[in-house]
């Protein structure tokens, strides 16, 4: 065999093995690799109560409510919410600011443990914007559309 | 017109956007002059040894 | 064609001919491309005026990736019939790819801030972005540290080649596991999901970018070519 058809083999050998070693690395570390959990997740999994977790998903239309509270003599906005994956839901409790973007029927990821069942008490909460881009006038068309089809 | 004075006007978002504007062409630019100095320095000195190869 | 420019010295007038040129084409669709996205180009529905980072974000993401695809063919290609053309654009490239992967860092976390809320998570898109950046960094560190210049470009080749599977991981992490970074909207199979107006000085600066990249791709060919004839020289010598 000549040399390089010989180097050639190999490297196909070569590239072959490590990806293939590679695949079934991520595929097994595909818990750790994922950066949030859905809602339906969170209810198949039980998960240690002082395990901070992050789960995502849609911010539920109208479950947005502002309280404000004071703590330490501080005044600040407590805020409860509803994530959705439109299978399941979870209520979510967290005190402090919002990112600019979050918006109710929006993208967020939020940070933090379940305490009591049922509720998540969020350290954290992360915006996630999705993949559209439009300018605002393009947007106001749309959803008088989609609005006008709905009815 | 509208759209950049719009731009101008919206105070934090507007600095976010120029930062990152200018840390791209800083490093571009970087990037640029130094390949730009070591082609001419090595322009220079393959001059300067082929002269004095001929020399020889 | 290749082979044509195969030819150190005859490349060498091709570069010193057309380099510039490159250059300036780059800096007119520049202009044209900071008009774009600044004057004529309106804010996201969402996002506001932070969606301007996108069209610097995107285009060097893109570039971090194809320079690295180009490093990495040149890598097969230099392991298989050890060609030193191969080797010397592998080279040449390597420091251009790790600026624009550092500028796709640097852009995602400004962006991210007001967007996101945080500057950085390690999600999978983000981190193996950043892996992307060490393996540069890496591919940089062995071609300079070795005396003998073809150890180094072979190890460097062995690098480039097992990093290859980093690739795929970036381009799909988004689909593959949940992430904060949104999914691909170019390369969707419907229609991209930007719209025009927006499109338009995305394409300009990727274009812009790309003329960068060839020339300043050329330019480090060049003085790659003349360092090795300086070696020679200097070596001979010594004899």
């Amino acid at each position: 065999m000549k040399p390089k058809n010989k180097r050639l083999l190999t490297l196909i050998a070569f590239v072959t093995m490590t990806s293939l070693g590679f695949t079934i690395l991520l595929v097994s570390l595909r818990e750790n690799l994922i950066f949030f959990y859905s809602p339906t997740e969170v209810f198949e999994k039980t998960f240690d109560s002082n395990k901070k977790i992050r789960v995502g998903g849609m911010v539920k239309k109208k479950s947005v409510e502002k309280k404000i509270k004071e703590i330490d003599g501080r005044k600040l906005e407590e805020i409860t919410f509803i994530i959705t994956d439109y299978n399941k839901e979870i209520l979510i409790l967290y005190v402090g600011i919002l990112p600019d973007l979050f918006k109710e029927g929006q993208g967020v990821v939020v940070e933090g443990m379940i305490k009591n069942p049922g509720v998540f008490n969020a350290t954290n909460v992360l915006a996630k914007h999705d993949e559209n881009y439009m300018p605002p006038e393009i947007k106001d068309i749309k959803t008088i559309k989609e609005n006008s089809n709905g009815i | 017109m509208r759209y950049f004075s719009n731009f101008i006007d919206s105070g934090d978002h507007f600095t976010y956007v120029c930062l990152s504007y200018f840390i791209v062409f800083l490093i571009l630019f970087l990037m640029f002059f130094l390949s730009y100095t070591k082609t001419k320095k090595l322009e220079k000195e393959f001059t300067l040894l082929s002269k004095n190869e001929t020399k020889k | 064609m290749i082979f044509k420019f195969a030819n150190p010295l005859r490349f060498q007038k091709f570069v010193s001919k057309y380099q510039p040129t490159l250059l300036y084409l780059s800096l007119i669709f520049l202009v044209c491309g900071l008009f774009f996205s600044f004057f004529n180009s309106p804010p996201d529905y969402m996002q506001g005026e932070t969606v301007r980072i996108m069209y610097i974000h995107v285009p060097c993401a893109w570039f971090s990736l194809m320079i690295y695809s180009l490093i990495a063919i040149c890598s097969l290609f230099s392991i298989v019939f050890k060609h030193t053309l191969a080797d010397i654009i592998s080279r040449a490239s390597a420091p251009i790819g790790a600026s624009f992967t550092l500028a796709t860092l640097i852009t995602g976390s400004i962006w991210g801030k007001p967007t996101w809320g945080t500057w950085w998570v390690w999600d999978a898109r983000l981190t193996s972005e950043l892996i992307l950046f060490f393996i540069y960094l890496g591919l940089i560190l062995i071609t300079t540290s070795y005396e003998d210049k073809s150890k180094g470009d072979r190890y460097a080749s062995i690098l480039a080649v097992v990093g290859i599977v980093n690739l795929p991981i970036i381009k799909w992490s988004v689909d593959w596991w949940n992430t904060l970074h949104q999914p691909a909207s170019i390369s969707k199979l419907s229609s991209p999901s930007i719209d025009q107006s927006m499109l338009t000085p995305l394409f300009i600066m990727t274009i812009s970018f790309l003329f960068f990249f060839v020339s300043v791709l050329l330019m480090r060919i060049k003085a790659e070519i003349i360092q090795r004839k300086i070696d020679v020289i200097r070596f001979n010598r010594v004899d």
